[in-house]
């Protein structure tokens, strides 16, 4: 294997990797439609507190965010950069209960 | 101030203040956020516009201002607020009061906090006032970090002759029935189809022991009468909620729940786009406490039943329907004296109350011919507001 240093030079650094992530999101009805783009970051419970209070959606519900594809909740404690792919569909489910 | 909310004007800080029951030194002072007036400011734009020819006009186009109703002029206490909203197009206004009970999961959030520090005991009660003061309107700290881009759906309301509908129907009179009164509702039909299997779902959790509360997802239709301009709702179909977390005294859908019946959702609209969620229906299948009281052998109605709607299903219809104040909360239940009882409840004042409704035998967009609303488009180049398609 060449050692680059060898011959005096050296490989740039990698570029920096992305620290972004864009995603869509929806919400149960489908009356809203939100394109995303959060720092990878954050854990998802911020960013679904986020997207629900800019949808001026109740305050007292808690909310998570669910891959449209699969049945699961995305880990609450997650960054979102990890619990996401980007380009990723999720809909914003409220964790309410009738009673 | 989140985007959705730019053209709501309210120039009073409001707040939701808890005393001990004897009026005794205040608790807590909760503020109202803007997520907490939605409901009743989808309920303004639907007075404004959807009741009145214009199913096609966004809430987010429509102007609106919020004032107090004031108990006295040199008091900041309120008895409620008023929210009046702009028709952009007609420039005629529509308008809610909101009555302080309207306000009541506000007042539940802050007791809520004060259970768990220990101030309040479960099952302790208190009472709550509202006060306006000069300010603005609390609304949450933004997360840094985060871009959004919202795109509304539109609203499809086919056009039909709503006379040659009711023509076809009949007042549903069962025990239970809401008697009309107060302003007139917009008119609500249901196939005998879809209410037999709305209260089929909602029972089914009788049969479990003890009993537990199961139900189904309306799906229908909103429509406008080309005549009178009238709103009106048509439900069709219902889903059953299936793997939910089913209790006796509460309902929680899974995240599967929710899947299956957006996935059943989408299949429909494939065939009628104007199909939507409207509503669900449940049942309170518990046995109603106590003996009979003393009126039982002479009254003829006994009113003493589990057909109410609770504070958790008024959080519920909150968070699922934000921005549809027709969305309904049928509740299947049984009285003291072990009949039957199903009440349909809907928004008005910001709160649920129960409401009269029709059975029709059938309702279809082939007969009578309809139109699709056109698409109504926005865009709001300083907060990256758009309309487009909606994404299927």
């Amino acid at each position: 294997m060449n050692d680059d240093r060898d011959n005096g030079t050296m490989l740039a650094d990698p570029p920096a990797s992305n620290d972004r992530l864009s995603f869509h999101a929806s919400d149960i009805t489908n009356s809203f439609q939100l394109d995303v783009t959060v720092d990878r970051a954050l854990p998802v419970s911020t960013v679904a507190r986020s997207l629900a209070a800019r949808l001026g959606l109740p305050d007292s519900t808690p909310y998570a965010l669910r891959d449209a594809e699969s049945e699961t909740y995305l880990e609450e404690e997650s960054s979102i950069g990890t619990a996401l792919k980007p380009g990723a569909a999720v809909v914003l489910t409220p964790k309410a209960h009738l009673g | 101030m989140p985007a959705i909310i730019d053209s709501l004007r309210c120039p009073w800080s409001l707040s939701i203040v808890l005393h001990t029951k004897d009026d005794g030194p205040v608790l807590a002072s909760e503020p109202v956020m803007a997520g907490d007036l939605f409901p009743a400011r989808a309920e303004a734009w639907m007075e404004a516009c959807l009741r009145h020819g214009c199913p096609d006009i966004t809430i987010e186009s429509v102007s609106m201002e919020v004032s107090p109703l004031r108990i006295s002029a040199d008091s900041a206490q309120a008895s409620g607020l008023r929210i009046v909203a702009t028709n952009p197009v007609t420039g005629k206004h529509g308008s809610v009061d909101v009555a302080i009970e309207g306000l009541r999961h506000v007042a539940a959030r802050a007791s809520r906090r004060l259970v768990a520090q220990g101030i309040l005991k479960e099952g302790d009660t208190y009472v709550y006032l509202l006060n306006a003061e000069k300010g603005e309107l609390a609304a949450p700290a933004e997360t840094d970090g985060i871009e959004t881009s919202v795109v509304h759906a539109p609203l499809l309301c086919p056009r039909i002759e709503l006379d040659a509908v009711l023509a076809r129907a009949v007042p549903y009179a069962g025990a239970g029935t809401a008697e009309a009164s107060g302003p007139p509702w917009w008119p609500l039909l249901f196939t005998r189809d879809a209410f037999e299997r709305a209260e089929r779902y909602a029972r089914a959790g009788e049969a479990a022991t003890p009993p537990v509360e199961t139900g189904g997802m309306l799906v229908g239709m909103t429509c406008s009468c080309p005549r009178t301009g009238e709103l009106f709702l048509a439900i069709t179909d219902v889903i059953e909620v299936r793997d939910a977390d089913q209790r006796e005294f509460s309902l929680l859908p899974s995240s599967r729940s929710w899947k299956s019946v957006q996935a059943i959702v989408r299949s429909m609209r494939a065939e009628n786009p104007a199909l939507q969620l409207l509503g669900q229906a449940h049942g309170h299948n518990w046995v109603p406490a106590g003996p009979p009281c003393e009126r039982c052998a002479t009254a003829a109605v006994c009113a003493r039943s589990t057909c109410f709607a609770s504070l958790d299903d008024g959080d519920f219809m909150r968070a699922v329907f934000p921005r549809a104040p027709w969305a309904l909360c049928g509740i299947a239940g049984s009285n003291v004296r072990r009949d039957r009882v199903w009440k349909l409840y809907a928004q008005r004042g910001g709160v649920l109350e129960p409401r009269p409704f029709h059975l029709i035998d059938s309702f279809d967009l082939a007969h009578p011919p309809v139109s699709i609303t056109p698409t109504h488009r926005t865009s709001h180049a300083s907060n990256e507001i758009a309309a487009r398609p909606v994404r299927r």
